[in-house]
């Protein structure tokens, strides 16, 4: 480098841009030669310091001693400041004349004009910051580093030129004519977007100059030209357009119609910010053509909701949905909406087959179950599976299984769980319809369906257990998987404790069975012959929901197995205590008397009044009693059974007396019973023993009948159990923990609870604070 | 030395005559060349870690002079004769080096007279270990080593006053003084102590003009009292700088701050901030030492590795 | 574009074809070339502040250092660890003062930020220590203070290194 470059005057390396940047603001191609001299230039200019030598006359000695504290005077002098000045200078009268000859233009005239100046104007300066890059590096940075605010690098300069000279007196008539254009696409006319988007990028990239805070970079830009000047305007134009739109298209249209329109609209403005507005923009325009079309027109669609509902328009109710859940809470609504509609279709549907449903398990439970999965599908494929949804359509069916015309007309809301054990029953016994094991696992999960929404869960558990009971006993189940798998179901859904007993039921019959097969063991042990060929299931008593039977007199023919087994248990298990279940065992006998040979399937009771005719022929109702020291009520029904059957005879009525009307009370006690010797039949096997339908119903009844005394004392129970875990408790929290834990299995009712609390403090287990009414303490 | 019987040398160990006659252990160092388990000697480690090499990269040398001063201010009467003599190696290269790049005189000056006082604080009981006539050619290298320094700094003074009168004719090469004032700006603003701006500034009225500069002792409090960010933002000052702002209530106008008597006030409160381009760090698993831009083969590689920077002063706690 | 060329032209009129990826560590040539665009008809780029000695040593430094990362935002905390330099660098830089000068200027013309940054802190290191006599022998400076400004200078300062 030579020496004399060094101090290059401000006019000369003016003079020597000028050309070039003239050039660049004609937007003439340039070269990189040129370009690299221009560079040179400016940079030959900025390292000639005036003050670098002492021989540059005019130069003011040094103030030696005392800072001077002023920003940006002190230190030594880098130059650039003068060029910026002329930059600017040059730009701010460049940029008049280009103000000029757009003012007057209106419409898609202005966009295309200030678009298209735009675009140069920018490029230009970008190539003039380049070259002139030495300023910005020294010169600027340290000017702004010292704390001016007022300086920028040389092309936000520009910017902050264009801003001020052409922006400012242009803008309402760009914003105008970008929104009439926007208003035209609504229309669906096509436009030319690119002279929005080109408007939209210069209001951006415009943004940088206010707000420029100490720790941002020299060009960070920020939005508010956009916002200020652009969005603004636009939201305002967008709310009025759609405000009309919603008021005229409704007058016209459903509101399922309107709808589709709406979804239409907002992808069309997702897809309008996209292509040429700024992204920033997105959110809140979405939420203002929101508000405008959905929100304001909540009530239409609320009621359209209802309407769709009861057309089972699933595909629109979806769409419905959709928007509605684009504003927020106006679900809620909705979700109340679904609800009313589920529970009133409910009620409606059960009332219409109320009449065979009542003593119909099969037509109840599975009314029911098609009413469940009818919603299940419409909350599914409508409401997109929302839990708000699914919430609805546990509410509404809770409601309408638990309390309906049948649990109405049967008086208590025990009736569902009591027809859902029913409907299990009849799956799991033998020659149950539904074969197919798939199809039975299904029928299993629609039952448990059912069940959730059960609140008497204890009622079904009595009602099940007691029919396991007779399926085991009597060996009925279909199957001991079906039973397991049933079992495992219900210890899914209510825990260890409620299947307990039931668990405990099924193992007892795989005890008795090694049971048997020991006690044949010890019958050969001991040449014990004289026993007649039975077999035995031992029960524990807790377990299952039998009661011991009125008891009668060993016939002779049965009395050595009666003591050879009480012998042997008592033997094995000492202390324990065997009760015999009559009224749940059953024998065969065999007719001599006969010419054919008959096998007889009787219930004990009826074999024990037929051995006595072993004995002699004919017998009075009285003596039979006498002889049998059976109960004579229930003597009569099995006298009653065994005359309808004509393998016995009363002497006293004649045969045709003896009909559907003809009752055990019609039986009297003097009258005599005889043996039918020509009894005849066309079956070898004749099966006597058929339950009594009376006896069946009363089993129902005594359930429902007990189950507030059972409740009692599971209440009561539950709060020992509390007390004693927390000693003293407040009479509102006790009642709160009662009600939540025993909520599995039903729910307790308020007067209940403060009853049985009553009866606790009676019974002394609890007593209540003497300075505190309300609290209750638990006494040990 | 003669000696008859037992081998005075420890049995099993190999033992190896050095370049000055005197018989070391022959090292067996079990991990690669580059990095030392801190159990062993100081001059294992400095062996080990080529600390006498090192001198000559000048990313590691004031790391290494600052270790050395602190041996010689605090630890010389510690030291055994075999980290006497690395640390004379290592002075001795510390000083081929000031003279081959004019750098660091002074720092070179005052590790000297550091060292000449701690022995002649000594004297004359020569409480080192080692003998007397040891210790007396230990001072006589030193007074040699004083002298070879003072006679670069005398060439620095006087001769060139002739050169400058035959170069500057006929030599028009660029001087520093000729940098446009953009570039010496550049070069000041690289400086980390204020003391060397000052004597930047009393060179002549061009650099005392560039020395001058607020935005340049603003820069250099904030770097080594201003917060952890280096932000030009003022929240970001640090609560060093607000404090002194506060106690200067008349001078609370945060743009009106006169940065260089800030700078030399905060210096005298709270020291400068010590900076090394290479420290040597220790591995966290193994205890190795080794320094930053080597790598480290530990034994332990299959767990996260972790190392942390030991300061001069913490390595020379290690050592000694 | 890997292998692509461009030919820069130093001031003594040599063409030098370097690497556009290389040459591009000149931020002042990269923001030419997004500028203006590379085209298929090869301009000659001149040079006019850079000599041929100096260039060939400018396109030494980038092309060594053409793989580097980009530095880190914090340079004010790495300009003042003038220690940290390279051994390539500290090799490469071992030339004499004028040599190290004009290396500075041709870095500040060609925007190098990183060569800058070596060559200034061989510099500082040269200064850092040194009496202010000191540092005019070793860069061959005139005093033109008067003896009242040097005496005015010297008690300005006094202050700043009492203990």
């Amino acid at each position: 480098m030579s020496q004399t470059n060094r101090h290059v005057k401000l006019d000369e390396v003016w003079a020597k841009l000028l050309d070039g940047i003239n050039h660049v603001y004609q937007f003439q191609g340039m070269k990189k030669p040129a370009y690299m001299l221009l560079y040179t230039h400016v940079y030959d200019y900025c390292i000639s310091n005036p003050n670098q030598s002492r021989t540059v006359p005019g130069t003011s000695r040094v103030h030696i001693g005392g800072l001077s504290r002023s920003n940006g005077q002190d230190g030594a002098n880098i130059v650039g400041g003068e060029l910026y000045n002329k930059l600017k200078n040059y730009l701010k009268d460049y940029l008049k004349d280009v103000c000029q000859s757009g003012v007057d233009l209106q419409g898609e005239g202005v966009l295309r004009f200030y678009t298209n100046r735009w675009e140069k104007y920018q490029f230009s300066s970008k190539v003039m910051n380049d070259f002139c890059s030495y300023i910005n590096r020294h010169w600027v940075q340290r000017e702004f580093n010292s704390g001016r605010k007022d300086i920028y690098e040389i092309y936000t300069m520009a910017m902050d030129s264009w801003q001020k000279v052409v922006f400012q007196p242009l803008h309402k008539q760009v914003t105008h004519a970008c929104l009439d254009l926007i208003k035209s696409e609504r229309n669906n006319e096509i436009i030319n977007t690119r002279l929005i988007s080109g408007v939209i990028q210069s209001y951006v990239a415009l943004g940088f100059t206010e707000e420029l805070t100490n720790s941002s970079h020299i060009t960070s830009p920020t939005l508010t030209i956009y916002r200020d000047y652009f969005e603004l305007y636009f939201l305002h134009d967008t709310e009025q357009f759609y405000r009309l739109e919603a008021a005229t298209f409704l007058v016209h249209n459903s509101v399922t119609e309107y709808l589709k329109k709406v979804a239409t609209r907002l992808d069309e403005e997702v897809h309008r910010v996209q292509s040429y507005l700024h992204p920033s923009t997105l959110s809140i325009l979405i939420k203002k053509v929101e508000e405008v079309l959905i929100r304001d027109q909540l009530d239409a669609i609320y009621t359209e909701a209802k309407k769709l509902l009861r057309d089972e328009r699933y595909q629109d109710l979806a769409l419905l949905f959709k928007l509605t859940n684009r504003i927020p809470n106006a679900t809620n609504e909705l979700k109340k909406i679904v609800e009313n509609h589920i529970y009133e279709m409910g009620i409606n549907t059960i009332e219409r087959v109320s009449g065979t449903a009542i003593n119909d398990p099969k037509v109840y439970i599975e009314t029911v179950i098609d009413i469940h999965k009818k919603f299940l599908k419409l909350v599914q494929e409508s409401f997109n599976g929302e839990q708000g949804f699914t919430a609805a359509l546990d509410k509404a069916c809770g409601k309408f299984i638990n309390n309906n015309v049948v649990t109405q007309s049967a008086g208590s809301t025990t009736k569902s769980p009591e027809l859902l054990a029913r409907y299990c029953d009849a799956l799991l016994r033998k020659g149950s319809k539904a074969v197919e094991e798939t199809d039975l696992e299904e029928k299993f999960n629609q039952i448990m369906i059912v069940f959730n929404y059960i609140e008497d869960k204890d009622v079904y558990q009595k009602f099940y257990s007691k029919m396991l009971a007779k399926r085991l006993v009597g060996q009925l189940s279909a199957s001991d998987d079906y039973e397991e798998s049933m079992i495992s179901k219900l210890k899914q859904a209510c825990g260890f404790e409620y299947t307990s007993k039931l668990q405990r039921m099924f193992q007892d019959i795989g005890v008795s069975k090694t049971l048997l097969t020991e006690y044949e063991k010890y019958c050969e042990n001991h040449s014990i012959t004289d026993t007649a060929d039975f077999s035995v299931m031992v029960l524990s008593s807790n377990s299952w929901p039998f009661s011991g039977s009125s008891n009668f007199v060993i016939p002779l023919e049965l009395k050595s197995t009666f003591n050879s087994f009480t012998e042997f248990y008592t033997h094995r298990h000492n202390g324990r205590k065997l009760t015999w279940l009559h009224q749940h065992s059953k024998g065969e006998l065999q007719t001599y008397f006969t010419t054919q040979k008959y096998i007889l399937q009787v219930s004990t009771y009826q074999m024990v009044v037929l051995l006595l005719f072993n004995k002699v022929l004919t017998w009075t109702v009285e003596r039979l009693q006498d002889e049998t020291q059976i109960k004579s009520e229930l003597l009569l029904q099995v006298i009653l059974g065994l005359l309808k059957s004509k393998l016995l005879i009363c002497t006293d009525i004649n045969d045709d007396e003896i009909d559907e009307d003809f009752k055990e009370s019609d039986i009297k006690t003097h009258y005599s019973i005889r043996l039918s010797t020509d009894f005849r039949s066309k079956k070898l096997r004749i099966n006597l023993n058929v339950p009594l339908k009376s006896v069946e119903q009363k089993d129902i009844e005594g359930v429902h009948r007990t189950i507030d005394e059972d409740r009692k004392m599971v209440i009561q129970a539950a709060i020992v159990r509390i007390m004693k875990a927390r000693q003293t408790l407040r009479h509102a929290l006790l009642m709160q923990e009662v009600i939540q834990q025993l909520s599995s299995r039903f729910r307790p009712k308020i007067p209940v609870i403060k009853k049985c609390i009553d009866v606790l403090i009676e019974k002394e287990y609890l007593e209540r604070q003497s300075n505190e009414k309300d609290v209750l303490r638990y006494l040990a | 030395m003669p000696f008859i019987g037992r081998d005075w040398r420890a049995y099993g160990e190999q033992w190896t005559k050095t370049d000055i006659g005197s018989w070391e252990r022959s090292r067996r160092l079990s991990l690669s060349s580059s990095s030392i388990n801190s159990n062993s000697s100081l001059s294992d480690v400095f062996n080990a870690l080529e600390i006498t090499d090192s001198v000559s990269n000048i990313r590691r040398f004031n790391y290494i002079a600052k270790v050395v001063q602190i041996l010689f201010k605090e630890k010389l009467g510690e030291l055994s004769g075999n980290a006497q003599r690395s640390l004379f190696q290592v002075i001795g290269r510390m000083i081929d080096m000031v003279l081959k790049t004019g750098d660091n005189i002074s720092l070179m000056q005052r590790i000297l007279t550091q060292f000449h006082s701690s022995i002649k604080s000594a004297y004359p009981y020569y409480y080192y270990i080692g003998s007397a006539p040891l210790w007396q050619r230990h001072i006589k290298m030193l007074t040699r080593m004083q002298e070879t320094i003072k006679q670069v700094q005398a060439n620095m003074t006087e001769t060139d006053e002739d050169d400058k009168d035959n170069d500057s004719p006929n030599d028009n090469k660029l001087t520093f003084d000729y940098l446009p004032v953009e570039m010496q700006r550049e070069v000041v603003r690289r400086l980390d102590n204020g003391t060397d701006i000052v004597n930047v500034g009393m060179i002549n009225t061009n650099l005392y003009r560039v020395s001058q500069e607020l935005l340049i002792w603003r820069q250099l409090c904030l770097y080594h009292f201003g917060g952890d960010t280096q932000n030009s933002d003022n929240s970001m000052l640090g609560e060093k700088i607000l404090r002194l702002m506060r106690k200067q209530r008349n001078d609370v106008d945060k743009n009106n701050i006169d940065w260089k008597t800030a700078y030399f006030k905060l210096k005298r409160q709270y020291g400068l901030r010590e900076v090394y381009a290479e420290m040597i760090h220790q591995c966290q698993l193994c205890k190795c030492l080794y320094w930053q831009d080597t790598d480290h083969p530990c034994p332990y590689e299959t767990l996260s590795p972790s190392s942390i920077p030991i300061t001069p002063r913490k390595l020379v706690t290690i050592l000694v | 574009m890997a292998g692509h060329k461009i030919k820069l032209q130093s001031s003594d009129g040599d063409t030098f074809d370097v690497e556009v990826e290389i040459a591009k560590q000149s931020a002042t040539i990269k923001t030419m070339l997004e500028d203006l665009g590379m085209d298929e008809e090869e301009d000659v780029i001149p040079l006019p502040n850079v000599n041929s000695a100096i260039l060939k040593k400018v396109i030494q430094w980038a092309t060594h250092h053409k793989d580097d990362p980009p530095p880190p935002e914090d340079d004010e905390n790495r300009e003042k660890n003038t220690n940290d330099i390279s051994s390539w660098d500290q090799d490469f830089l071992k030339v004499d003062q004028g040599t190290l000068f004009e290396l500075i200027l041709a870095a500040n013309y060609l925007d190098i930020k990183g060569l800058l940054d070596v060559t200034c802190k061989t510099v500082a290191n040269m200064i850092k220590g040194k009496t202010p006599e000191e540092i005019r022998r070793t860069f061959n400076i005139k005093n033109d203070f008067t003896p009242q400004e040097e005496e005015q200078i010297k008690k300005e300062n006094e202050w700043c290194e009492e203990k």
